[in-house]
């Protein structure tokens, strides 16, 4: 592995393990997750391996795209926060920390569907 | 940066008016800290009364702070920056204080480097550890995903139980 590889191992796994869980779950394309990361995140943040945003998971950092506008508006703050936490918990399991790269992503959106279910919404594809 | 008060000094003076500089020094011994949120989540919190310990990180359930530096502000602020970036919401910059005297007193646990893999598996995310008070580096995993110190961040100060009922608003900054 070459230096520019190790000064941005942390971006290459966040990079490609959203381009994997935002096409199973929200439909979007490489394109769009490279395009919603730069804009939301910046590079500056992306490039530094040790920034603090790398303190979480790539999944803490997408629970909230995964609430349906709908249900965001019947949720209140706290409830939204616990929420978030709930969708968490869908991810979690030995590879959590690290997912492999041919990880199925269905059984992951399929526990995320239920616990959606359970306020009467799915996933909505959203535009990135 | 605005900031609303709750700012120590007006009660200072009332303090010197009616006791004297001497034992108004003895008010200004505090130890002070800073915690980087949203308006999303301190909403869910209260804006005033009681400090909620819902943090989740590196030693467990707690109320996680940095030293009020200028280090400890701009890491606070950075995560701050973050977190409104994932919901929509404002960063926002809560400093607290604490007595020295009940800050000594306090049931503590320091984190050594070498001690951060084992105390992440024992209390990462929501464990309680049973300290009032846990020192220790912010973690970061290296490539081969071991868990080691983060030296571009600063001490963090996670508080829980009584630790939380000791600590004070000071001020709250909404940030830029």
């Amino acid at each position: 592995m070459n230096k520019i590889d190790l000064d941005n191992y942390n971006k290459q796994y966040y990079l490609s393990v959203w381009k994997e869980m935002l096409k199973e779950f929200l439909g979007w394309s490489e394109v769009d997750v490279i395009h919603w990361a730069k804009e939301t995140w910046t590079e500056e943040v992306l490039d530094n391996p040790d920034d603090i945003f790398y303190h979480q998971t790539p999944q803490y950092w997408i629970t909230y795209l995964l609430i349906p506008a709908s249900l965001k508006t019947r949720l209140s703050s706290e409830e939204c926060i616990e929420f978030e936490q709930r969708l968490l918990l869908a991810f979690k399991d030995k590879h959590h920390y690290n997912f492999p790269e041919d990880t199925d992503w269905r059984p992951y959106k399929a526990r995320i569907e239920q616990i959606l279910s359970e306020y009467g919404e799915r996933l909505a594809a959203i535009p990135a | 940066m605005q900031a609303l008060a709750y700012t120590k000094s007006y009660l200072r003076f009332e303090y010197e008016e009616v006791v004297g500089k001497n034992m108004a020094a003895k008010v200004d011994e505090w130890v002070y800290f800073v915690h980087g949120t949203t308006t999303g989540e301190w909403k869910s919190t209260g804006l005033s009364g009681e400090i909620k310990s819902i943090g989740k990180g590196d030693f467990g359930l707690g109320f996680y702070t940095f030293e009020d530096s200028s280090w400890g502000r701009q890491s606070a602020s950075s995560w701050a920056n973050l977190k409104a970036k994932k919901d929509g919401s404002k960063p926002l910059l809560i400093r607290l204080r604490m007595s020295v005297t009940d800050f000594s007193t306090l049931n503590r646990k320091d984190i050594a480097d070498k001690k951060l893999a084992e105390i992440h598996r024992k209390w990462y995310p929501d464990k309680l550890t049973s300290f009032e008070l846990v020192v220790g580096p912010v973690a970061k995993r290296d490539i081969n995903g071991k868990r080691v110190p983060n030296r571009d961040y600063p001490t963090q100060f996670k508080f829980e139980g009584n630790g939380v009922l000791k600590l004070t608003y000071d001020t709250i900054e909404y940030l830029k």
